[in-house]
């Protein structure tokens, strides 16, 4: 299996199943300035401590799997995992931050106590 | 012991700063809404984890022995499940907290919008009377009736 199969199998897949279930709730501006911001700022941290640790050979990926092109010491692909599991998680975050229980809980929180 | 730690100490000197800057910033909330976001922790920690059994198990990735403390859940080292959990936390709190940096913000620019109006309609007089003056000025022989 290549690094890019392995992304979209267990990342993508996942990601295009929580679209599907967001899919109404795709339209909020928030989702999409909190997922740039957080993606920027996922990337931006991650790239240099990855590639410190590929230099220092903490870790390795076999060229053959993957598509053997590398921005600094890490192929493409480490990127797109990275994009993904981010997207993935503040998907996830979002659908439980705007899910039915969350408001209940908020509602309740906001009635004055008698 | 650091040889055989490396991997651990990288990590945990990685992200704990970032934890931490979270939880000074924003420990309301992350407290407020851990029920909500600890079982997404819990849940994406474990499925990454079980994803990265299938790509050390398909040869995609592979680590240096010597970096590792030993200890592993079959064949993914502790490490590992550590950095899905450290990375998927960071996430997760950090959408949290924009969540309700941004709420705190409409709010804040709501609770300032009749201040901001009663300004614009104290302004408002001023803004008329100064609009007049330059209508008169026009209409007493201005540029338009030099143009003419």
């Amino acid at each position: 299996m290549s690094y890019a199969t392995f992304v979209a199998i267990f990342l993508g897949l996942p990601l295009a199943l929580l679209c599907v279930f967001l899919r109404r709730r795709l339209r909020d501006g928030r989702l999409w300035k909190l997922m740039g911001i957080l993606v920027i700022v996922a990337l931006a941290y991650m790239a240099p401590w990855d590639h410190l640790a590929a230099v220092w050979g903490l870790w390795t990926w076999a060229p053959l799997q993957t598509w053997q092109k590398k921005l600094w010491a890490i192929p493409l692909e480490e990127y797109l995992f990275c994009l993904l599991e981010t997207v993935l998680a503040v998907a996830l975050m979002y659908a439980l931050l705007t899910s039915r229980r969350a408001r209940l809980a908020e509602q309740q929180e906001r009635r004055p106590r008698a | 012991m650091i040889h055989t730690s490396r991997y651990l100490l990288f990590e945990l000197i990685w992200a704990l700063p970032v934890l931490a800057l979270q939880w000074v910033l924003g420990w309301r909330y992350l407290l407020g809404t851990w029920r909500l976001w600890v079982p997404a922790l819990m849940a994406l920690t474990l499925y990454l984890s079980l994803a990265d059994a299938v790509a050390i198990q398909q040869g995609i990735w592979r680590f240096d022995e010597t970096a590792l403390v030993g200890l592993s859940v079959g064949n993914v080292p502790i490490e590992e499940v550590l950095f899905y959990g450290l990375t998927s936390a960071m996430i997760l709190q950090g959408m949290v907290l924009g969540w309700f940096f941004l709420r705190e913000r409409e709010a804040f620019l709501g609770r300032l919008a009749p201040w901001r109006a009663r300004r614009r309609q104290a302004s408002l007089p001023a803004e008329e009377a100064h609009h007049r003056q330059g209508e008169g000025r026009n209409r007493c022989g201005g540029e338009d009736e030099i143009l003419v």
